[in-house]
């Protein structure tokens, strides 16, 4: 930088902050008039001023000190009793320094062990562990809180008690409190909704899983460096604080009553609260208003000499007025805390979600110029934090990221992605997804679950430009596509079914087809291409969707009887995904079956199908100039968006290249302006658990909700399986970008542990019977393997070689056969073989495809999936062979994966109406019953196993979230 | 010890002379001393005794020389020494950890020198470190401003002092340069 210009920086940046807090904006602006990177420059040093807080002030010698030892808590003479040292190692933790204390414990730094990462653990005060009925009570809400997993959330991992020492350790922050950022000084407007969007947006995240906080306030609200809020304490705050935190001040005396419930810091309590009435979301909606109140004015809401005149001032005094205390604060804000702040908890913001929104609307409504509906990343960073919250994508994508390879070269495709103009245009904590651009690049069409179903939005991408949400009937609508002429979307409706038409400002929706989904316009806008099937699959990352029977079809735009474009089996596999050449002469599409994956290409007039690629590319798309053709593939461990050259007559130049590794981070759904200015995509990630859930052995009904057993979120958690003692759980994490391996988990989730011995094996195929040894595949000079492994030992062994056309192999209950899937003239059926070889045998002879098989626990029979054209179903099977009996009927899909101990029921992974959920199938009744209630179709279930004392169904969960981003195109 | 204690006070009368030659000399002394020191505080911390928060190099400087026979230019030049050195001490212990984690490298201190327990903060001192290199291109003072206060321990008050500028330029320096070094650190684009 000249020095002339950083000059101007540094005196721009301290008249800024001379000035009042609520004339910093103007300042600003003055200072900057006409110069929108010198405002920009100062402002982002001015971000950063807010979050310094302690950042240095202490000598780098007095903090490595300090790192060295552990100072003692001022003034706590128990401190020595409850000291931790350095470098102490309790469970699987090392301490590696204090980091704060409070009323409700001491907290430090550690590492992790067995995942090696950063905690921070939280050592509740002894006195705690000694009230059994306290302890029991925390460890239930501990372990409901943990199950929350949001990016404004802080993180339980786990929660646990060594010699008799409860500690919780959780994520690791850098940064400082709402408190410290507070510190009786007003905070600018611009800021107070940045931080109040991502609160709400916490909070809701919570309520809507059914927790409350119920302590809500300032020192409860972390701001880490990048900006980004984590709540803390979520549900436990309330049990944690029997003492008041030795610095807040004389009316914050926390409250016993008599049951030994603790109440939250007075100043902060809603009515109710006060009342000592039963509390639910609303409260939390109240504090949060306090605290809105605190960050516009520098002081409390409700502040008094002493407790009890707080309380009273909470039930029957209204704030100072905003229009007196902060008179700069914009109208609307000033609205929204004062309906937070209502007695009555029916007048408030009946849910954070609304709130987030009101707040949101005020950011968009141009409160200042420089919140714009479309939001250049503050910084590479926060570019980072977004998605690695979002995706738990991790350090490697950041790293990805900013060393990423320059742009590649102009090609003669002639266009060029632009990546240094990457932009973030949507925010919201669901899935925002499918994105399509407005012929003219100015608005955005999407998918987005924001509210819970997911519906179409539409979103200006001018700055200061606002959402206006296009469908509202809960119908699941996805996929919208702009009509050329930019007056209407067309979009997928999973619910009400087909493919639809709306107004792209607004109106009536009208049905154009009453099956299909993936619609696509042709460049001229008379017709619409779609694929047959329905998208079954929404939850998924990385799998295009198709079910075998798939064709692609054609509907006239203003109405008519679809017209059948491809035929089944030509080519063979479903058909799927497809997108128009600019000149209209040709549709491209997928076509996929279970060992066959390819690029399509047909005419408009349905003649000639040719296979364009080579390759499993997926989410294909033209270039604006008809000259190159985009997708996605899958490259060993990453993901590389790659371009294929055109001839004018659509055929290949050359091969496809790679124009970026990104890493671990999928582009989805990359789309283009029909004017070839901008591209968006959709940055998605799924975060992946194993969850429990607790069933009666007698009646195999579920009785509790399901819990989470691991809390690590990246990779897929494949085939768990219980060890036939039930004492333990083996499964496979796969991910993209590492090594994967086997992992084992207690049934209660504790003691999770990955396997060292196994990197970059596959999926388990069984346990030994006497549950010393895991059997699992692994791959071995580029051949597929069987190998065992004694858990306590680590002890390998390799047991035979596989063949490469067969996959799914599972190990029988005695541990001396194995089934699986064989290939034969392309149709998958079961066989089975002894384990140590010998003759292999055909136990299924379907002409359709039957399965993955899976043994009963007396091994004498074998439950399948079979695959007829209008879904899979579940067959049993005898094991020394016979003809296989249907148990399931349901259109929908049928993954089963385990057996009730007795062998009367088969639980699987089952989607009915678009949402997949765990059920089990008597054999005796035929009844089938569903066991989990999941209602989200950005979500998927699968491998249900039965533990063998049949009180637990373990099984894996993933949700898939993520947002929109922009880039120039020249 | 003693023998270097004694040389140190003649380089520094030497100094105070108008030899300049005798600070490039002081500078590996300095260097020794200080990292003698650091090595007695931090095995002493981890023994369980309190660390006095007085200005380490405050206190290493009454060591090393009679203060009241350096007038008050030298010791502002032995503290902007001293805090260089402390950088270099700190940095290269957090470097070593680091480059151990990775699985080797070269060391600038030998290992059994670097405690364990810097590690919690290696990798915030290296990133400082690195944010003051190029905050020095961008505006020397401020990147001074920073190795006084932040290595050096210096009060804003002795950095005033040492840079013969007020208090009120250190204390604005010391704002704005924060910001910045967070938001190097951030990996914020910056600047056009």
């Amino acid at each position: 930088m000249e020095p002339e210009r950083w000059h101007k920086v540094e005196s721009i940046f301290n008249r800024v902050l001379d000035a009042g807090v609520n004339r910093r904006e103007s300042v600003l602006r003055e200072c900057c008039a006409g110069d929108e990177d010198l405002r920009r420059e100062v402002e982002s040093l001015l971000a950063q001023h807010e979050v310094a807080g302690k950042f240095i002030e202490a000598p780098a010698f007095v903090a490595v000190a300090s790192a060295a030892s552990l100072p003692q808590p001022r003034g706590a003479e128990n401190a020595n009793k409850g000291a931790v040292a350095a470098n102490a190692v309790i469970g699987h933790y090392r301490i590696l320094r204090k980091i704060g204390s409070g009323g409700m414990g001491t907290v430090y730094e550690a590492e992790d062990i067995r995942l090696r990462r950063s905690v921070a653990l939280k050592f509740l005060p002894e006195e705690f562990a000694e009230d059994a009925h306290w302890v029991q009570r925390f460890r239930i809400e501990a372990r409901a809180a943990s199950a929350l997993n949001h990016a404004h959330i802080c993180t339980i991992y786990e929660v646990d008690e060594v010699e008799g020492r409860l500690f919780i350790a959780m994520e690791l922050l850098k940064g400082q409190t709402l408190k410290e950022m507070i510190a009786g000084k007003p905070l600018p407007v611009k800021t107070i909704l940045d931080l109040g969007v991502q609160i709400a947006a916490g909070i809701d995240a919570a309520h809507s899983k059914g927790i409350v906080h119920r302590d809500i306030k300032p020192a409860n609200i972390f701001v880490t460096r990048q900006r980004q809020v984590k709540i803390l304490d979520f549900g436990i705050a309330k049990l944690t604080r029997p003492h008041a935190d030795p610095d807040e001040t004389a009316s914050d005396l926390a409250h016993h009553t008599r049951t030994g419930m603790v109440l939250g810091t007075v100043g902060y309590m809603s009515p109710e609260q006060v009342r000592g009435e039963a509390v639910d979301h609303h409260s939390d909606i109240f504090s949060f208003g306090a605290i809105l109140y605190e960050m516009l004015t520098g002081r409390r809401a409700f502040e008094k000499p002493t407790a009890p005149e707080t309380m009273s001032a909470i039930l029957n005094e209204e704030p100072p007025e905003l229009s007196q205390t902060a008179p700069s604060a914009p109208l609307g804000l000033q609205r929204v805390v004062q309906r937070c702040l209502e007695k009555n908890p029916a007048q408030r913001f009946q849910s954070a979600a609304d709130l987030a929104f009101a707040l949101q609307a005020l950011t968009e409504s141009g409160t200042s110029a420089a919140v714009g509906a479309v939001r250049k990343p503050r910084s590479r960073w926060a570019w980072v934090t977004a998605v690695g919250a979002l995706a738990a994508v991790g350090l490697a994508a950041a790293i990805w990221y900013l060393h990423r390879p320059p742009p590649a070269p102009v090609v003669p495709a002639g266009i060029t992605l632009d990546h240094a103009s990457l932009t973030q245009v949507t925010a919201s904590s669901g899935a925002d997804r499918d994105p399509s651009l407005s012929p003219d690049g100015s608005l955005l069409a999407y998918s987005s679950s924001q509210n819970g179903s997911f519906e179409i939005y539409v979103k200006s991408l001018a700055p200061g430009g606002r959402e206006m949400q296009l469908t509202s009937d809960g119908g699941q609508n996805f996929q919208p596509a702009w009509s050329p002429d930019g007056k209407l979307i067309a979009y997928y409706s999973q619910k009400r079914g087909g493919i639809w038409l709306i107004p792209a400002l607004g109106g009536t929706a009208r049905l154009l087809a009453s099956f299909g989904s993936n619609p696509a316009w042709s460049p001229d806008g008379t017709k619409i291409a779609f694929q047959s099937a329905e998208t079954t699959d929404l939850g998924q990352t990385t799998i295009p969707n198709s079910l075998p029977s798939s064709t692609l079809w054609i509907v006239a735009s203003q109405g008519g009887a679809p017209v059948q474009l491809t035929r089944p089996g030509n080519p063979s596999g479903g058909h799927s995904d497809p997108v128009w050449s600019p000149d209209g002469k040709r549709i491209i599409f997928n076509a996929e079956s279970l060992n066959d994956w390819g690029v399509w290409s047909v005419s408009a007039s349905g003649s000639e199908p040719q296979r364009l690629l080579p390759l499993d590319g997926f989410d294909l798309v033209y270039a604006p100039n008809g000259k190159a053709l985009y997708f996605l593939l899958r490259k060993g461990r990453s993901w590389h968006l790659m371009r294929a050259t055109l001839s004018p007559s659509g055929s290949l130049v050359g091969d496809p290249e790679m124009i970026e590794n990104t890493g671990k981070v999928l582009y989805r759904r990359l789309r283009f302006s029909a004017d070839g200015r901008f591209a968006a995509f959709s940055e998605v990630s799924s975060a992946n658990s194993l969850q429990s859930v607790r069933v009666s052995p007698a009646t195999g009904m579920a009785i509790g909700v399901p819990e989470l057993l691991t809390h690590d979120t990246n990779g897929r958690k494949i085939g768990p399986r219980f060890s036939p003692d039930g004492k333990k759980i083996a499964f496979w994490v796969g991910q993209t970008g590492v090594w994967s391996s086997e992992w084992l988990v207690d049934p209660d989730g504790k003691n999770a542990r990955q396997l060292d011995a196994t990197p970059d094996s596959g999926v388990l195929a069984g346990w030994s019977p006497d549950s010393r040894r895991i059997v699992y595949i692994g791959y071995q000079n580029g051949h597929m393997t069987l190998e065992s492994l004694d858990i306590d030992s680590g002890i390998k062994a390799h047991l035979r070689d596989l063949g490469d056309n067969d996959s799914f192999y599972r190990l029988s209950p005695d541990g001396k056969q194995i089934a699986f899937n064989h290939w034969q003239d392309g149709v998958l059926n079961v066989w089975t073989q002894p384990v140590e070889g010998g003759p292999a045998k055909q136990l299924t002879f379907d002409k359709e495809g039957i399965g993955y098989p899976i043994w009963a626990p007396d091994g004498k029979s074998i439950i399948a999936e079979s695959h007829p054209s209008s879904g899979s179903q579940i067959v049993w099977i005898p094991s020394d062979g016979g003809a296989p009996v249907q148990l399931t009927h349901d259109p929908g899909e049928s993954f089963p994966r385990g057996w009730s101990p007795d062998g009367d029921k088969i639980v699987f992974a089952g989607l009915r109406d678009g949402i997949w959920n765990i059920y089990w199938v008597s054999r005796r009744t035929g009844a089938e019953k569903q066991i989990t209630h999941y209602a989200k179709a950005n979500a998927f279930v699968r491998y249900p196993d039965w533990s063998p004392r049949g009180d637990q169904i373990v099984y894996e969960y993933s949700e898939t979230n993520g947002n929109i981003w922009l880039m120039r195109v020249k | 010890m003693s023998e270097s204690y004694g040389e140190i006070t003649q380089l520094l009368q030497a100094w105070r002379g108008g030899d300049n030659q005798a600070l490039e000399k002081l500078t590996p002394q300095v260097y020794r001393e200080l990292h003698q020191a650091a090595r007695r505080a931090m095995s002493r911390e981890r023994e369980g005794h309190t660390l006095q928060p007085t200005a380490l190099i405050n206190e290493l400087y009454l060591r090393l020389s009679d203060l009241r026979s350096v007038d008050w230019q030298n010791r502002a030049h032995f503290f902007a020494l001293c805090a260089r050195q402390m950088r270099r001490i700190l940095t290269d212990l957090a470097r070593a950890h680091q480059s151990e984690k990775r699985g080797g490298g070269a060391f600038v201190v030998s290992l059994d020198e670097a405690p364990d327990v810097v590690s919690a903060t290696n990798a915030e001192m290296i990133a400082v470190d690195d944010a003051l290199k190029a905050l020095a291109l961008v505006d020397e003072r401020k990147s001074k401003v920073v190795e006084l206060r932040f290595f050096g321990g210096l009060s804003v008050e002795e950095t005033a002092e040492v840079l013969k500028v007020s208090p009120d330029t250190v204390a604005r320096d010391w704002r704005l340069a924060k910001a910045w070094l967070l938001r190097e650190m951030s990996g914020t684009a910056h600047g056009t």
